[in-house]
């Protein structure tokens, strides 16, 4: 998930003995990265002496996201910090078209294309957010948060391509395309809000939106650069627990 | 000759079992292995190896596979004709040692030499017309290993001499690109092998065996290769430390010869020369360009100013001319004849010829068999050069690329060349093997008029042709006429006939292609 949000109101107030200055929660959720991306790769590899350029489209899909946060507000105060750790990841595919170079002839591309699957995108990040209790009762705490995020992302991206042929070589069928896993880390931000539902002074569920949205470069080879944007808009659920007072 | 066994109906294993049957009986064959097949129930294979009086034969012998003992296919090459004293001269020892001396290597005794029967064809025989005739060794086959890798030597029982010497040291080739700039400067691809770093002129991507061969300016090696007294090896490749080629002649010839085996394949669905893809080999720099002024003019003629096929697929490229010579009288400039791309399938259609109608090479016939030549290196040209004038551009001209200016022959106009273009001006002397090459301009020009159309300047009759768009109608007819119907001693009013024929088998009684090619006969006189 992601954070979570404000501690239970006390219920009974006793004089004795001096309380925590500080309430939290910790909230662990799951949920999913509703949006999807499309992301373009574009680069040439050499073949038969010649650049053989490859597209790739590559069709990201929504990813299962999970959450872990811990929340720590003033007692007396609306304002709080946070920081959570979340994690995507999600299984995608796309589509590849190339230029092969005929072996005999130059400016003489053979088109081929296909598809390929099963590729790993995970996004890993840090949250470090300020926190603003919007409204508290004895059953619901709603919260928001802004702040920095740091992602870690970590993708599958076409570097290659493989086909067959064969004599007299004038078309050629496409194979496979070899894939290189490529991490990046950057810098973003994300905000968001969490509603708690407290079943007890001490437990509760909660619903968790986050936006976050960052971006980075993958390289997996010289030419071959891939932009891609990281985050998105996530929505999840799960339990909080409230600490301190 | 090996009698070649492809034998997979009932009515073809027949006979080659009861073949086996008796060979084995007599000791010819000998099984050297049965075995049952792991993958198809019930088929099983044998293979049994050629002898000669107790000898083996390198190469002869036959695989049979049966099906619960039924005969499914046999393979294999026979030599029926072997007649030699199987007694060698020369002992093993007295073998091993020479190995040793020359390689400087020590041979232990479980590399004892084998006496084996070696069949051989000689390279040299194609321009006659004859095919090429087996002859046998008996030799020592022996393995030395150095440093620089295995050789199996291959070593005349009687003599001592080196007959054949095969790699024994089966590194990792890998098919390779290369490219390179033509003797006209044009940048192509060639393809050709990499081992150990180094690339050679040797395709492994087509079919057939197709390689290069750099003689090096050695005349008297190139002469003992084509007599077949020595075997051209790997080192004799042409060969370049990367993928850029600098040997132009190397270069266009090792690209061309591709080129060419691609047309025969594409155009007409034939596999090489012997439609069963028979090795290529090219020779080029048979002699040294600087020696041109001090060779004899025979030498000139043949290694410097010609380009020849010398039988078995092998072909001769002319080293040319050093910048700024010219032939006298004609003053043209001959440049390495490697790079025409028309030479090359000129003379690798003599090939064809003599694996098909086998024309003799003498008056009508001969002028026939230049003439497919010539039809076909002009159609090569048409296949993967954009019509026009100048280098590197299809025309009706022969040799024009490398033989400047103007080239050698014209279809289009032969009496610019002074050759006839009209039966009537046939030449009928005996020089030129009866006027082979003159006389070849008739038919020739026949082929250009059958798809340019035009009028006959002798005979001032008109050709309506196909057309240059539909060249490919006139190139299936003359092919399929040579390569199919031909009779070795055709002559033109033969050709005309088969042609004509062809072309009805092909197009259609009455058709265009057929009037086209009666009308073009009929214009340069030949009836």
């Amino acid at each position: 998930m992601i954070v979570l949000a404000g501690a239970a109101e006390a219920q009974v107030r006793t004089p004795a003995p001096t309380p925590p200055q500080w309430r939290g929660t910790i909230g662990v959720s799951g949920g999913v990265q509703t949006i999807g991306r499309t992301e373009a790769q574009h680069f040439v590899v050499q073949k038969n002496l010649e650049d053989a350029p490859i597209a790739a489209s590559l069709d990201l899909a929504r990813a299962a996201v999970y959450d872990v946060g811990l929340t720590v507000m003033l007692v007396q105060g609306r304002l709080g910090a946070s920081v959570s750790v979340s994690s995507a990841s999600r299984r995608f595919g796309g589509d590849v078209t190339a230029q092969i170079p005929h072996p005999f002839f130059f400016n003489t591309p053979r088109p081929v294309s296909g598809s390929v699957a099963r590729l790993l995108n995970t996004e890993a990040a840090v949250h470090l957010d300020a926190t603003y209790e919007l409204r508290t009762s004895a059953r619901f705490d709603l919260l928001c948060f802004i702040g920095p995020s740091i992602f870690r992302v970590t993708q599958d991206l076409v570097s290659d391509i493989t086909y067959t042929d064969s004599y007299p070589y004038d078309t050629a069928t496409f194979t496979s395309v070899p894939t290189t896993r490529m991490s990046a880390t950057t810098l973003g931000f994300n905000l968001g809000a969490d509603l708690t539902w407290k079943a007890s002074r001490r437990v509760g569920v909660g619903a968790l939106v986050r936006y976050a949205r960052g971006s980075a470069r993958l390289t997996p080879s010289a030419g071959n650069n891939v932009s891609t944007t990281v985050g998105g808009l996530q929505v999840g659920g799960g339990l909080r627990f409230a600490l301190g007072q | 000759m090996g009698t070649t066994v492809v034998a997979t109906s009932e009515r073809a294993v027949e006979p080659w079992d009861a073949a086996i049957a008796q060979m084995s009986n007599e000791g010819v064959l000998r099984l050297r292995r049965a075995s049952g097949d792991p993958l198809v129930a019930g088929r099983a294979h044998e293979r049994f190896v050629q002898y000669y009086k107790g000898v083996p034969v390198d190469g002869g012998g036959l695989t049979r596979q049966t099906d619960r003992g039924t005969t499914v296919s046999v393979f294999g090459t026979i030599y029926p004709d072997i007649d030699l004293d199987p007694t060698p001269r020369l002992s093993a020892d007295e073998v091993r040692v020479m190995v040793e001396q020359v390689r400087n290597v020590t041979i232990g005794l479980s590399r004892t030499p084998e006496l084996v029967v070696i069949p051989r064809v000689p390279a040299l025989s194609g321009l006659s017309g004859v095919p090429n005739a087996v002859e046998y060794r008996l030799v020592y086959r022996v393995v030395a290993f150095t440093a620089e890798g295995g050789t199996e030597y291959f070593i005349d029982a009687t003599s001592g001499a080196i007959v054949e010497e095969r790699d024994a040291t089966e590194r990792q080739s890998v098919s390779a690109i290369g490219r390179g700039l033509g003797v006209l400067g044009d940048d192509k691809k060639i393809s050709v092998m990499s081992q150990s770093g180094s690339f050679f002129a040797s395709d492994l991507l087509r079919p057939p065996s197709l390689q290069t061969y750099d003689m090096r300016g050695d005349l008297t090696k190139t002469l003992n290769f084509l007599n077949g007294a020595i075997p051209l090896t790997m080192s004799d490749l042409a060969t370049n430390t990367s993928t850029v080629w600098n040997d132009a002649a190397a270069v266009d010839a090792q690209a061309y010869s591709g080129l060419v085996y691609d047309f025969y394949f594409k155009r007409f669905g034939r596999q090489g020369l012997d439609n069963n893809n028979i090795n290529l080999v090219n020779i080029v720099h048979p002699v040294r360009r600087t020696d041109v002024f001090t060779a004899p003019s025979s030498v000139v003629g043949l290694f410097y100013l010609n380009a020849f096929y010398a039988g078995g697929g092998v072909m001769v490229y002319g080293e040319g001319l050093p910048p700024g010579a010219v032939v006298s009288g004609t003053n043209q400039y001959w440049n390495y004849l490697a790079g025409g791309l028309d030479v090359l399938a000129h003379e690798l259609t003599h090939g064809l010829t003599q694996f098909t109608s086998n024309l003799i090479y003498q008056d009508e016939s001969g002028a026939l068999n230049e003439a497919f030549s010539d039809i076909i290196g002009t159609s090569v040209e048409f296949y993967y050069q954009p019509p026009g004038t100048g280098f590197l551009k299809a025309d009706y001209l022969i040799g024009e690329d490398v033989v400047t200016p103007g080239g050698l022959r014209s279809m289009a106009n032969p009496i610019a060349y002074g050759d006839p273009d009209h039966y009537s001006n046939r030449f009928t002397g005996t020089a030129d093997s009866g006027g082979v090459h003159t006389n070849s301009a008739i038919v020739a020009h026949a082929y250009y008029l059958a798809i340019e159309g035009g009028t006959n300047a002798t005979s001032g009759l008109t050709v309506s042709g196909v057309g240059g768009t539909n060249r490919a109608q006139i190139e299936n007819v003359f092919y399929r006429a040579f390569t199919e119907m031909m009779p070795p001693n055709a002559t033109f009013s033969v050709a005309r006939a088969v042609t004509i024929q062809a072309a009805q088998d092909l197009y259609g009684v009455g058709s265009a292609v057929e009037q086209a090619i009666a009308q073009a006969w009929t214009a340069v006189g030949v009836n």
